[in-house]
């Protein structure tokens, strides 16, 4: 007999809002957060479509302000969102610490040319570096904070370190897929008996410099400036490329019978959790119709399901990718009568890198408990090829949701998948 | 439906390494019997100003080592190559080069993201600029790149918790297999820290020995006159399998994967424990998953990275482990030879375990000259020697607090 998992506690910072109410409300209303990004100076040539968390002040989450002079912006976002939802577990950690896992989708040690300007232009001549005179006289103007702030794990620490956490953790930096794989390992862990309580969750900015470069480089970014806030358009006929966003969500998981046990309130259950690794391509890699395909059939057998109500598809935005998306769901989707509905919170959050898959469950999990689809706002010429049963555009969807999907992938072929389903009564 | 109800058997049958004391397994396995370092004046740019000059370095892989799909190595950075080395070697090693297509396989990656020309860049103006820099620079990039030449489709896992990265990524990979996720695991980890960035990082925290005048004696944990870390390089790939498929087809099993734990000490980002609590815990948990005592381990392959307060840490972490059990155990660091090879020394260190109870001899902790009181345990001091290992503990900790701990054990031992 499997332990079954339930979520009790969930916390939420994305470009609409702090805390869940602010971006599911907006999300059912139809509100982008997406807009003409000019605030980060030095991404250079001018603007950058996308989505930032606006008047974010991390103390006012943090329990411990003190510890948020060595976060970078990310980190004070994952560490305000698993702060949320510990709080709204209400579950008293200190009497089950080493029975209480950590999972965080991360997105990998920073680099933050700031810290090295200064240093790096007194060694520096119409030569280059200079590494002798670095070592001599550009070192001290180095902040030895650095490391610290930079570290790949913080969020995990951080956390860790809040709630005296002592037992198994993970921290992934998977890129795109990082807060999905962090659930679904979290929710392995608690049903084979490892733990019984998880944080599990992801936080990601994608504005940094080198960052935002690659992806230009790359050309995954939409180009469209007006209306920004339509900019990102999954699986429309014009669709150029993602908004870059920021944000961060957290889950508390638990073992069921633990969380009724003290009472709980239970959002929901994560009842499947499955992977592909199959890449487009040995040029781009990238994500693959096969990936999405077998990673949505692994969660259902994972689930012991057959069909699912709807789809929270990834909806990275690009050409290749939705269109990948669309016919692997698909394959999978047109077995189940009636087809899942699919909708793409992408198109009004942007891309939140490695938190995206979190964020995406929370919204899930919203969706399940009032039984409604955001619309694809964005979707306003749908392109032929992607043929699945959408959200509209210009409104969402009502009907009862039992059982829901939450899919995504990354830049490197990875795919993973989440079958999620309401709270039982108890 | 699950794949398993309860957890099945974890074998290893593929070894691959890339160190500074030896690319390849004999050569590796010789280099540390004999006691010898791999630390040297930094030769690969101009150290010389800096506080501290030396450190361990790969030199005898030479990067077009690599083989296999060029556009996929394209993508990889010089620590992501020696990672890709040692998987192939392993994959190798395990007769797996050629899979049948049936067999779901996986990987899993302790790694960090480095940025080895970061200050050149800043110097330059130069911006990443190409379409592939993305990939390049992501932390995944290896695990995604040996899935697409090989084929693998099975888990796909990057994990990055500094130190203890590889440690992590081989117990995940343990766990996978144990509940049926896949046939076969390749996993392990790669890093090099052996860059104007971290040199400068490190020094600032004051972490990195500064015996310039005699590189090959300064990494000598647990020795009373150790004064930090030697920043080093490298690769350990191990295949991990279900004892049943690997039996089917005839492997070579080295050993049995018995128990993994990780753990958080919930303290500070950068330093342990005095009481060695967090990786206690981690120790005491693979032994439960193991269902062994103390008295079964004979070998440990110690994280210590010969700075004063992590190597107390770890001792007060064995002996709150073990207890008075710990005084029979032979400890060693092989840090002392190869540096410290962060992301990468949990899977080299599982691989050192793996020889220890194949050859049923430990290597040395090299540089031992004076005792420091508050580290009595049996380090193995300078010289190697034969013992009958039936299982061997490999520790690693990580900064932000976090630990990993697996045991393995000799194939046939009950």
């Amino acid at each position: 007999m499997r332990r079954s998992v339930v979520v009790t506690g969930v916390g939420l910072v994305t470009p609409l809002g702090s805390g869940c109410r602010a971006t599911w409300d907006s999300l059912c209303a139809g509100r982008s957060a997406i807009r003409a990004v000019t605030e980060f100076e030095d991404l250079a040539a001018g603007s950058v479509t996308g989505a930032t968390v606006r008047d974010f002040v991390a103390s006012e989450h943090i329990r411990d302000d003190r510890s948020t002079r060595d976060m970078t912006r990310p980190v004070a976002l994952g560490v305000a969102a698993a702060a949320q939802a510990a709080s709204d577990s209400a579950l008293d950690f200190s009497g089950v610490a080493e029975r209480v896992g950590t999972f965080v989708g991360a997105p990998g040690r920073s680099y933050d040319p700031d810290y090295f300007r200064e240093a790096v232009s007194l060694a520096s001549d119409t030569h280059g570096l200079h590494l002798g005179r670095f070592a001599a006289a550009g070192m001290d103007c180095v902040s030895p904070l650095w490391l610290l702030s930079a570290l790949g794990n913080n969020v995990l620490y951080f956390v860790s370190l809040e709630h005296h956490l002592l037992g198994m953790n993970g921290n992934f930096p998977c890129g795109d897929v990082a807060g999905t794989l962090a659930i679904g390992e979290a929710f392995h862990a608690i049903q084979r008996g490892y733990i019984d309580v998880a944080f599990a969750g992801g936080y990601d900015s994608l504005f940094e410099t080198d960052r935002i470069e690659a992806y230009r480089a790359a050309q995954l970014m939409t180009q469209m400036r007006a209306p920004a806030s339509l900019a990102h358009r999954p699986f429309d006929r014009h669709r150029d490329g993602f908004a870059a966003s920021e944000g961060a969500a957290f889950l508390i998981l638990e073992e069921a019978a633990h969380a009724r046990q003290r009472g709980a309130r239970i959002h929901g259950e994560v009842v499947g959790y499955g992977t592909a690794a199959v890449p487009l391509s040995r040029m781009s890699l990238g994500p693959s119709a096969r990936g999405f395909a077998t990673a949505l059939q692994t969660a259902l057998a994972d689930a012991d399901v057959d069909a699912i109500d709807a789809v929270f598809a990834y909806g990275l935005g690009t050409r290749s990718s939705d269109l990948e998306e669309a016919v692997g769901l698909n394959e999978v989707l047109r077995r189940c009568r009636p087809r899942a509905r699919v909708t793409a919170p992408k198109c009004m959050v942007g891309n939140t890198g490695a938190a995206s898959g979190a964020i995406e469950t929370v919204v899930a999990l919203m969706a399940v408990r009032d039984g409604f689809l955001p619309p694809i706002v964005s979707r306003l010429n749908p392109d032929p090829e992607c043929d699945l049963d959408f959200v509209a555009a210009d409104r969402g969807h009502t009907a009862a949701l039992g059982t829901v999907a939450v899919c995504s992938a990354n830049a490197g072929g990875n795919h993973a998948t989440l079958v999620l389903r309401a709270g039982r009564p108890s | 439906m699950p794949d398993r109800l309860i957890p099945g058997r974890v074998v290893v049958t593929g070894l691959g390494v890339v160190t500074p004391i030896g690319s390849t397994i004999p050569q590796f396995w010789s280099s540390l019997l004999e006691g010898r370092s791999g630390a040297g004046v930094i030769s690969r740019f101009d150290a010389s100003q800096f506080p501290t000059g030396f450190a361990a370095e790969v030199h005898d892989v030479a990067e077009d080592r690599a083989s296999g799909d060029p556009q996929l190595r394209s993508l990889l950075d010089r620590k992501n190559l020696f990672g890709w080395i040692a998987a192939s070697d392993a994959l190798h090693d395990a007769g797996l080069d050629a899979p049948d297509t049936r067999t779901r396989i996986g990987v899993a990656i302790g790694t960090e993201r480095r940025a080895p020309d970061f200050l050149h860049r800043i110097a330059t103006g130069s911006p990443y600029n190409h379409p592939a820099d993305h990939l390049r620079c992501s932390t995944f990039v290896l695990a995604s790149a040996l899935a697409a030449a090989k084929g693998f489709t099975g888990p796909n896992m990057t994990v990055a918790a500094a130190c203890a990265s590889s440690a992590q990524a081989l117990g995940i990979a343990y766990q996978k297999l144990q509940w049926g996720e896949a046939d076969v695991m390749v996993a392990g980890g790669c890093d090099s820290l052996i860059d104007p960035l971290m040199l400068t990082a490190f020094s600032q925290i004051d972490a990195l020995s500064k015996r310039n005048d005699d590189p090959s004696r300064a990494s000598r944990p647990f020795d009373r006159r150790r004064d930090g870390l030697v920043l080093g390089e490298g690769a350990g790939m191990v295949v991990l399998e279900r004892l049943e498929h690997a039996q089917a087809r005839g492997a070579h099993l080295y050993g049995e994967i018995l128990g993994y734990a990780s753990s958080c000490n919930s303290y500070r980002a950068i330093e342990s424990p005095p009481d060695g609590r967090g990786l206690s815990l981690a120790m005491q948990g693979a032994l439960r998953a193991a269902k062994r005592i103390p008295e079964d381990v004979d070998y440990i392959n110690a994280h210590a990275t010969s700075t004063p307060e992590g190597d107390r840490s770890e001792t007060a972490a064995i002996k709150r482990c073990f207890g008075a059990a710990a005084y029979g155990i032979a400890v060693s660091s092989t840090k002392s030879m190869t540096g410290h090879l962060f992301a990468a020394s949990g899977a080299v260190g599982l691989i050192v375990c793996v020889l220890a109870v194949t050859h049923n001899a430990v290597p040395p902790t090299i540089n031992q000259e004076v005792r420091d009181p508050a580290c009595d345990l049996d380090y193995v001091p300078n010289v190697g020697r034969e013992r009958n290992v039936r299982i061997a503990l490999v520790s690693a900790s990580g900064f932000g607090g976090v630990n990993a701990a697996l045991l393995v054990g000799k194939w046939g031992h009950a």
